[in-house]
Order: structure tokens, then sequence, then C-alpha cells
């Protein structure tokens, strides 16, 4: 079980740091923490490594092969690999359970019954099994990337979502006040390599099959789980909705 | 407030649930009010109060503003030294409240619907 630095005032350093640039964030994030890694998508959050790498050349960082991604972004995470000469450790689901999945259900049942069983297996219970074994960890998440779900993304946060109670997880997310248009003047200004499903007109890059190009001026989100319709909202409890 | 049960000495636990505009449950509190009754385990809720969409000064609306709870049902666990508890996530509830093993998969869904953020990886 790694123990959390039990001194570290999330709600103080937000305030502190959020409005410092990725740079300063990443240097903070990894002086503060030995046992935290960079998760890559094998897409623009390259720069985070490029970063990274420039203030620890040793970082870690880890991406989840669910199995299903593009033969670009397979090539990409070598091309990163090489570039910068890192190790990236691969996290895969449990082949028990995609068995399971597809042998009952197909290998396309997320577009009949949704994405989320199919996201739950492929990536978000290894991502907590891999996060398990971290006191911090590193993402890539930008407020403009979807503006209904990370409109208050913070530059750090205590994750909720894969804390417990024996054990806080600390995420960062130094790209949190950057926009795409800066996101890419970083990767051109510096030469970083980038994937070539950008040449295609991808520009937020998961599954292939949960995947598509965007036209120019669609928003990034578009190109994901297009099929779906928007959440139910039945259970919301927003007071503030109601007329009085 | 509906009184269920004092079976829980120790702690007590207040469950929140909505009820729409027809008077029925939403789908997440019936879902998670049979799950508690599948498991016999409604005798550990003390109350059970309603965030009620007809009346929107319902208890269960005043205590969602309070602890910026933003979906039903919620469950909020007053400990014995009097600190307080508040569980959006009806699986992790489950386990460290109830003590429960909770099925995995329900975790993993559970996690997906309250992180939307999550959509990212």
């Amino acid at each position: 079980m790694v123990q959390v630095n039990e001194h570290l005032d999330v709600a103080r350093l937000e305030a502190q740091i959020s409005t410092a640039s990725p740079q300063d964030i990443l240097r903070i994030a990894l002086r503060q923490f030995n046992n935290i890694a960079i998760s890559f998508s094998g897409a623009e959050d390259v720069v985070l490594i490029d970063m990274a790498y420039k203030i620890k050349p040793d970082v870690n960082v880890f991406t989840l092969d669910t199995g299903r991604l593009h033969k670009e972004t397979y090539k990409f995470i070598d091309t990163v690999r090489a570039h910068y000469g890192i190790a990236i450790a691969v996290t895969f689901p449990n082949p028990d359970d995609v068995s399971d999945l597809v042998s009952e259900k197909g290998f396309f049942s997320f577009y009949e019954n949704g994405h989320q069983e199919c996201c739950g297996i492929r990536k978000v219970r290894p991502l907590r099994q891999k996060l398990a074994t971290l006191e911090a960890w590193i993402t890539g998440q930008r407020k403009d990337q979807n503006p209904s779900t990370r409109a208050d993304v913070p530059v750090v946060q205590l994750d909720t979502a894969f804390s417990t109670n024996e054990r806080k997880l600390i995420k960062f997310n130094p790209l949190a006040q950057w926009t795409s248009a800066d996101v890419w003047d970083y990767i051109h200004t510096h030469d970083v390599p980038y994937s070539a499903l950008h040449e295609q007109g991808y520009i937020s890059i998961g599954c292939e099959p949960c995947t598509r190009s965007t036209l120019p001026n669609q928003h990034e989100r578009v190109g994901r789980w297009w099929w779906e319709n928007p959440d139910d909202k039945e259970c919301g409890v927003h007071a503030t909705n109601l007329k009085r | 407030m509906q009184p269920i049960s004092n079976a829980n000495a120790g702690i007590n636990i207040v469950m929140v649930q909505k009820i729409k505009l027809n008077g029925e449950r939403c789908a997440q509190s019936e879902r998670v009010f049979q799950d508690l009754k599948t498991r016999n385990l409604l005798n550990q809720i003390h109350q059970v109060v309603i965030a009620d969409e007809r009346d929107p000064s319902s208890i269960g609306y005043e205590l969602a503003a309070q602890h910026q709870v933003d979906n039903a049902p919620f469950f909020v666990v007053t400990l014995v030294n009097g600190s307080t508890l508040v569980y959006t996530a009806y699986q992790r509830f489950l386990k460290e409240v109830l003590h429960q093993v909770p099925d995995a998969a329900d975790e993993i869904a559970e996690i997906i619907a309250q992180n939307s953020d999550l959509d990212f990886i």
C-alpha cells in the first residue's frame, strides 16, 4: 500500500498554482511526489512528456492499451518511446473480462448498449489497478476539451474517483488552463512528435471504433461516441433548476 | 422523513431519494432501494429522506444543497464522534459503511457514471 504525502494541502496548492505555467506545475508535481506517473493517451498530451522529460528525464509514463487502438497510435507510442529514450509502461485489460464481454455481446456491443461497459473493462478497470500503485498521476485534461464535463478541471485535485479511505490519490492536470491552440503552438515551437492521426482530421483520439475525424470548426468531442444520446438527467437534484 | 429502523446504534445513516414530478422514484434511487432491499440491508438505513421535485423545499433538496450534492440517491452518514460523511457513490457506501463486497462491474460502472471527465482516457 502506498503512503500519501499527508502534508499536502491540495486546496491550498491548487489556489497557489492555478495560474502557473504547465511546466511549473509539472516541476512542483515531480518534486512533491516520487511515485508519480504521466498518463499518456497517445495523442497531443505528448506535450506533457516533452515538458516533464526536460525536468526529469527518467519520468514515469504509462499508457493503456485497450486492444482497440488505431495502428497509428501504437506506432506513435513507439515513436515517443524512441524520441525521448524513455520507458512507457503499458497497461492491459484483464483478458478474462474482455473474453467474457466479446463472447457474450460481440466485438461492437458499444454501438448497441453504449460505450460504458466496454470502457469499464478495457480502460477504467486497468486504470484503477495501475493507479493503485501510485501516489499521484498527471493527465492532459483541459477545460476546453469538453465544456460540459471539464469546465471545472483544476490543475491539481484529490482524485475522488480512485482514492479510497485508506489511500488518497492526487491528480495533476497541468494543461487545464491551456487551449488546443496553446498545445499545438507548443508542439510546433518545440518540434514535438505528434500522431499521424492528427493529420487525418482527428482531434480527440481514443479507441478506433469509437473515434472519428471531425470537420473544421466542429468541437473535438463530436468525434467521440457520436451515436449516443446525452445522459439521462432524471436523478439530478439541482434545486436551482426547480420552479419555486 | 420516514423512519425505517434504528438497528445501527453506532452511526446514523440517512438516505436521500429523489421523487420525480410524476410521484415515482428516479431510476437510480429505485435501483439502489431495490438493491438494499435484496441485500436485506434496509434495516441499516435509519431514515429515508425525499428530494421531491413537486416540493423544492423538501428536506432532500435542503440536504443536497447543504452538502453540494448533484444527484440522487446519496447517503449522509453521521459517525459516533459527530463528524459527517456524504456518499454519492452507492458501491463505495456499500463497501465502506455497510461492509459489503460490491460487484466489481457495478463499481466500475458507477465510477464512469459519476466521473464524466473520465471520457479523456
